[in-house]
C-alpha cells in the first residue's frame, strides 16, 4: 500500500476513534436515559459525487525483452457519480445514540483510467502513447452507523466492511497505424476486500424521515486488466491498480418504519 | 527534433535508464519536444532509391530501406517479421553491400540495407498490421514499422492504367485548377485545388507525381504540394526553398533530383536540390553562364541534356529563347545561347517526348501566335521556326503543354480566359483543329501541365 495512503487511512481511523471516544465520554458524563425497546427497520438511499485518481503508474518488463513498458498514470482527479442503498435496522440501544446496522450496496459510475505509455529500450528509442481503460465497480458491505441525537440533528460516523466486484475492460492505446506493437490487455473481473469510512450529519424531519449529508472514503480493493498480448505473444505482466480509492460527498434519505 | 535528441543524450549521461527520475524527465521532455517517433529500429527509404509506385504484371521491382539500430544497445537477431503480400526479402546476391541478412546483428546506431522484391500490388492502407513491414529482434519484440510504407500499383502488360490530369494556374485568380482529360483530349470535371497561392505562374511535378511545385510570382515563393493520385487534388501546400525573386517558370529533371526556377526580377535561373523523401527544395543557387533578362518559362528535354529558357521583357529588349547545355548529374547549365527565331515575347515552351519538335507561345498582343520549331538532335537548337495553328486567333498565349502521346497541345490563351486544345499532326507536328476546352472565363490562365497519375 502506498505509504501516503496508509497515512491518510491512519489519520481517518484516528479521527473516527476520537469521535467514538467523544461520544462515549459524553454518554458517561450525561445521565443515562432508558434504552429503546424496539428494532426499527430502515431503508436509506444515497447519491453523491465521488472523486478518484485516474490511475496508478507502473513499470512492466519482460525477461529477455530490452524494452521497458512504463505506464505513467494521469494523476488528475476525476469526478463520477455514486449511488447506493442501505437495508437494515436501528437497534434497541441508547435512543440518544441511534445505532443501525445493515447491508449496503454502492455503485459509482464507470471510472476512466488514463495515462501515457512510455515504451522503449532506452532514451533514444522511447516513444509516448496515450492509453486508457475503464473500471466498473460495485460494493456490498455490512455497515454500521452510530449517531448522536442533538435535538433534530444527528451527527454520525459509519464503517462498512465487505467485498467489491471490479471489472476492468476496454483497454485502448493510441498508436499510429503500423508503427509498432504495444501490449494489449483483455478485460478482467475480480472481487476484493472493500471497506467504507464515513461521517456526516442527519436531519430528523419527523419520526420516520431523515435526510443527511456526509463524507465517505471507500477502498474498492484491487482492479486489474486481464491477459496481455504483444502482437501474437503472451505478455506476462498485467496492468492493474492495487487500490481503487474514492472520496465521496453523499446525500442520504432514510426512512424508518 | 535534433535539439530534443541532444537533450535526451545529455540527460541519459546523468541517469541510468531504469531510474524513475529518467522516466519522468523523458516523459516531460517528450511532451515539449516535437511529435516524432523513435522505436528500436528506424526504417527509411534508401537515399537515392525512391520507393517503387508501380509494377508490371509478371515483372518485379525492388525497394530499398535503410534499417538502423536506433538504440544504445547491440541488437542481435534482427529480422523482418512481417511484409505485405507480394513482397519478399532478398537475402542473397544483394544489390548493395551491408545488406540485411535474414537474421542480422546491428550495433548501436549501425544500419544495414533491406532489399525487398515486389511482384504485385501493395496497398499501404491495408488494415491488417501483419501485411505491413515490421522489423523485430528477439530482444525487441515490440518491433518497428516504417513511416514510408510501400504503395505499388499493378500495371497490366503495356497498357498503362493511369488517369491523365491537366493542371493550370490562374494568375489573377490566385488559384490552380485540375481537370481530368477524357479520351478526346477535352478537359472535364475541372475544379480548383490547393490553396494559398499568390500570382501562381507555373506548375511542375516530380517524376513519381507525388509532389507538385507551383511558383508564386507575387509572393517570391515556391509551393510544394502533395498530390492525391486518386483525385488529382493538391494538398498540404507549403513554401519550400529560398532565393526566389518573382519566380516564373519551373521545371523538374527526369530523375527528380533538381528543380529549375526562372527568376524574373533577378534575371537568373536557380537550380535547387530536391529531397527524395520530403520533396523539399534546398541549396538554391544560380546556374547558367548568362544573365537571363526577362526570364519567363523553363523547359527541359526528356534526356536532360538541354534546357530552354524563354526571355520576354520589352523594357529589357528581351525577346528570345535561350538553349543551355545541361549536365544531368549536377544540374548545371552551361553554354546558354539564343536559339530559334521569329519569336514575339515568347513565354511558354513545350517539347514533344521525342525531343524533335518544340512549340513556343508568343504572347505579344499584336503578334500572338504559336511557333513550331524543329529541334536539331546534335545541338538541341531550334530550327525552321514557323507559325502553327493558323485559323485560330490566339490572344496573348502564355503557357503551353503537350500530352504524353504527343497528340494534343494545350495553350493557356490568357486574354480570352480559356484553355485551347489543338490536335497535333503526327507527321509534321503542325497544330490544327484548335478550340477552347474546359472552363471559360478564367482569370488569366498561365502555366499548364499534363500528368498521368
Amino acid at each position: 500500500m502506498n505509504p501516503k495512503i496508509s497515512q491518510i487511512i491512519s489519520q481517518k481511523f484516528t479521527a473516527l476513534l476520537g469521535l467514538l471516544i467523544f461520544f462515549q465520554a459524553e454518554s458517561i458524563l450525561a445521565s443515562q436515559p432508558e434504552p429503546s425497546s424496539e428494532f426499527r427497520p430502515m431503508i436509506a438511499v444515497s447519491g453523491g459525487i465521488a472523486t478518484s485518481k485516474a490511475g496508478q503508474s507502473q513499470l512492466l518488463s519482460v525477461p529477455g525483452d530490452y524494452t521497458q513498458y512504463s505506464y505513467l498514470a494521469n494523476h488528475q482527479h476525476y469526478f463520477q457519480s455514486i449511488a447506493g442503498v442501505f437495508l437494515g435496522t436501528q437497534l434497541p440501544f441508547n435512543p440518544s445514540y441511534p445505532l443501525s446496522i445493515g447491508l449496503s450496496y454502492y455503485q459509482p459510475s464507470t471510472l476512466t483510467q488514463k495515462g501515457t505509455l512510455l515504451q522503449g529500450i532506452d532514451d533514444l528509442s522511447s516513444d509516448l502513447f496515450n492509453y486508457r481503460y475503464r473500471i466498473k465497480t460495485r460494493q456490498l458491505l455490512a455497515e454500521i452507523k452510530l449517531g448522536k441525537k442533538m435535538r433534530h440533528l444527528q451527527p454520525y460516523v459509519s464503517v462498512g466492511l465487505g467485498v467489491a466486484f471490479n471489472h476492468a475492460d476496454r483497454y485502448a492505446v493510441m498508436v499510429p497505424p503500423f508503427l509498432t506493437f504495444t501490449p494489449l490487455f483483455s478485460a478482467h473481473r475480480n472481487h476484493a476486500f472493500s471497506y467504507n469510512l464515513g461521517a456526516g450529519m442527519d436531519l430528523e424531519i419527523n419520526r420516520h424521515w431523515l435526510v443527511g449529508l456526509g463524507y465517505r472514503f471507500s477502498d474498492f480493493g484491487k482492479a486489474n486488466l486481464g491477459q496481455g498480448y504483444l502482437d501474437t505473444a503472451l505478455f506476462p505482466a498485467v496492468l492493474s491498480r492495487s487500490h481503487v480509492y474514492l472520496h465521496q460527498i453523499i446525500a442520504q434519505l432514510t426512512y424508518l418504519f | 527534433m535534433k535539439t530534443c535528441s541532444t537533450i535526451r543524450k545529455n540527460i541519459a549521461k546523468l541517469f541510468t535508464h531504469k531510474t524513475i527520475a529518467f522516466l519522468f524527465i523523458s516523459f516531460f521532455l517528450a511532451l515539449f519536444c516535437s511529435k516524432t517517433y523513435a522505436l528500436a529500429y528506424s526504417i527509411t527509404p534508401k537515399p537515392g532509391s525512391p520507393l517503387p509506385t508501380q509494377v508490371m504484371t509478371g515483372k518485379t521491382v525492388k525497394a530499398f530501406y535503410v534499417v538502423t539500430n536506433n538504440t544504445r544497445r547491440f541488437l542481435p537477431n534482427g529480422f523482418v517479421k512481417y511484409l505485405p503480400p507480394s513482397v519478399t526479402q532478398v537475402t542473397s546476391k544483394n544489390t548493395y553491400p551491408r545488406s540485411c541478412a535474414k537474421y542480422f546483428n546491428l550495433g548501436p546506431q549501425k544500419s544495414c540495407i533491406l532489399e525487398l522484391l515486389v511482384s504485385g500490388s501493395v496497398n499501404a492502407a491495408n488494415p491488417n498490421p501483419r501485411h505491413h513491414l515490421f522489423v523485430c529482434a528477439s530482444n525487441a519484440p515490440a518491433c518497428a514499422g516504417t513511416n514510408y510504407p510501400l504503395n505499388v500499383r499493378l500495371k497490366n502488360n503495356e497498357i498503362v492504367v493511369t488517369s491523365p490530369y491537366a493542371y493550370f494556374t490562374e494568375f489573377l485568380g490566385n488559384t490552380v485548377q485540375v481537370c481530368q482529360v477524357n479520351g478526346s483530349g477535352e478537359l472535364v470535371n475541372c475544379s480548383t485545388t490547393g490553396s494559398g497561392f499568390s500570382g501562381p505562374y507555373s506548375i511542375a511535378f516530380n517524376p513519381s507525381k507525388s509532389f507538385a511545385y507551383i511558383t508564386n510570382r507575387l509572393a517570391d515563393s515556391v509551393f510544394r504540394c502533395k498530390v492525391n493520385k486518386t483525385s488529382g487534388a493538391l494538398t498540404e501546400c507549403v513554401g519550400t526553398g529560398s532565393g526566389f525573386s518573382s519566380p516564373a517558370g519551373i521545371a523538374i529533371d527526369s530523375k527528380g533530383k533538381f528543380a529549375f526556377i526562372a527568376n524574373s526580377t533577378s534575371q537568373s535561373v536557380l537550380r535547387c536540390a530536391i529531397d527524395a523523401l520530403t520533396g523539399d527544395l534546398s541549396g538554391c543557387s544560380p546556374t547558367g553562364d548568362t544573365q537571363f533578362k526577362g526570364a519567363q518559362m523553363i523547359t527541359l528535354n526528356s534526356t536532360n541534356t538541354y534546357a530552354y529558357v524563354s526571355l520576354a521583357d520589352p523594357q529589357l529588349a528581351a525577346n528570345e529563347v535561350d538553349r543551355c547545355e545541361m549536365t544531368a548529374s549536377t544540374g548545371v547549365l552551361n553554354n546558354c545561347i539564343p536559339t530559334g527565331s521569329g519569336f514575339n515575347q515568347p513565354i511558354g515552351i513545350a517539347l514533344n517526348t521525342k525531343n524533335n519538335v518544340a512549340y513556343v507561345a508568343n504572347s505579344d498582343n499584336n503578334f500572338s501566335s504559336i511557333s513550331r520549331c524543329i529541334i536539331q538532335p546534335s545541338t538541341g537548337d531550334f530550327n525552321n521556326c514557323a507559325i502553327t495553328g493558323a485559323g485560330y486567333i490566339f490572344d496573348e498565349p502564355l503557357g503551353i503543354a503537350l500530352n504524353a502521346a504527343n497528340s494534343f497541345a494545350y495553350i493557356a490563351n490568357s486574354n480570352q480566359g480559356e484553355i485551347v486544345l489543338c490536335k497535333i499532326n503526327p507527321l509534321n507536328g503542325e497544330l490544327a483543329s484548335c478550340a477552347p476546352t474546359g472552363p471559360s472565363g478564367l482569370a488569366l490562365p498561365l502555366g499548364i501541365t499534363l500528368v498521368d497519375l
